[in-house]
């Protein structure tokens, strides 16, 4: 029992990390294929890192009871492939939520200053501006 | 080689490979990422390493700690929050690419 513990909390994280991206369509909920590859990449490039530091002995498997005692290579636990999925996808999931924050801010920001400016415009183009033809970005009022 | 050798060359790799794409992208959002993953590998390296799911070797790492997290696990954190953006970005690029020359080629038509 206790040895489904380390690889339970990780699916359990998972499953969190699923709800928030199907909620704001950030990852597979937003993109699937795109999603699988950019996780999977770096799934497998974190194992190739960790197994330098295996072959090189920086680092070996712990006495834990709390782990499957599953092992893809020697030193290397089954657990280690679902951690390094939900490092990858903890980080593309903060840093989708945070760069569309960012760009709907700017976009905000943006509409805002447009807002600001094309309230003060229609009036005096209107009065200075001579035939109707006078731009395509002119929206409202022009043609009448 | 220790730990802090391995885990700066692969930073600095995957910085360098990364950098044409990086450079790109708006920079808080990466930022942020790295500073969230930061802080989670402090907290959760600290209890990963005091369940006792993986040992360093005493002579291979600095000894330098973050609560119970070595110094150079937080390459780790780094790298996802920088490698992920990056391999996103590269990946979403193709379809967009025809997107955007399709709607180039309408705005020629539509100016001409």
């Amino acid at each position: 029992m206790t040895g489904l513990a380390y690889l339970g909390a990780l699916l359990v994280s998972l499953g969190g990390l699923a709800l928030l991206d199907r909620r704001s369509r950030l990852a597979f909920w937003h993109d699937p294929r795109r999603a699988a590859w950019t996780v999977g990449i770096g799934v497998v490039a974190f194992l190739l890192w960790d197994v330098a530091g295996l072959l090189l002995g920086i680092f070996a498997r712990g006495e834990s009871p709390h782990m499957t005692g599953i092992l893809l290579a020697p030193e290397l636990p089954i657990e280690e492939v679902f951690f390094l999925t939900l490092l990858c996808y903890v980080a593309l999931l903060a840093w989708r939520w945070f760069d569309r924050t960012a760009s709907l801010r700017a976009a905000g920001a943006r509409a805002l200053h447009d807002a600001e400016r094309g309230s003060g415009t229609p009036g005096t183009s209107g009065a200075a501006g001579g035939p109707g033809s006078s731009g395509p970005s002119g929206s409202d009022g022009g043609a009448a | 080689m220790t730990n802090i050798v391995l885990n700066a060359a692969v930073l600095v790799v995957l910085l360098a490979v990364s950098w044409p794409t990086l450079r790109r992208l708006r920079g808080w959002p990466v930022v942020w990422t790295v500073v969230h993953l930061c802080v989670l590998t402090a907290v959760f390296d600290t209890l990963m390493i005091a369940a006792d799911l993986y040992v360093y070797a005493p002579d291979k790492i600095l000894g330098v700690y973050i609560l119970g997290a070595p110094l150079e696990d937080f390459a780790y954190a780094i790298a996802a929050a920088v490698g992920m953006p990056v391999l996103w970005t590269v990946l979403g690029r193709r379809r967009p690419r025809v997107a955007a020359s399709s709607a180039a080629r309408t705005d020629v038509e539509g100016a001409g």
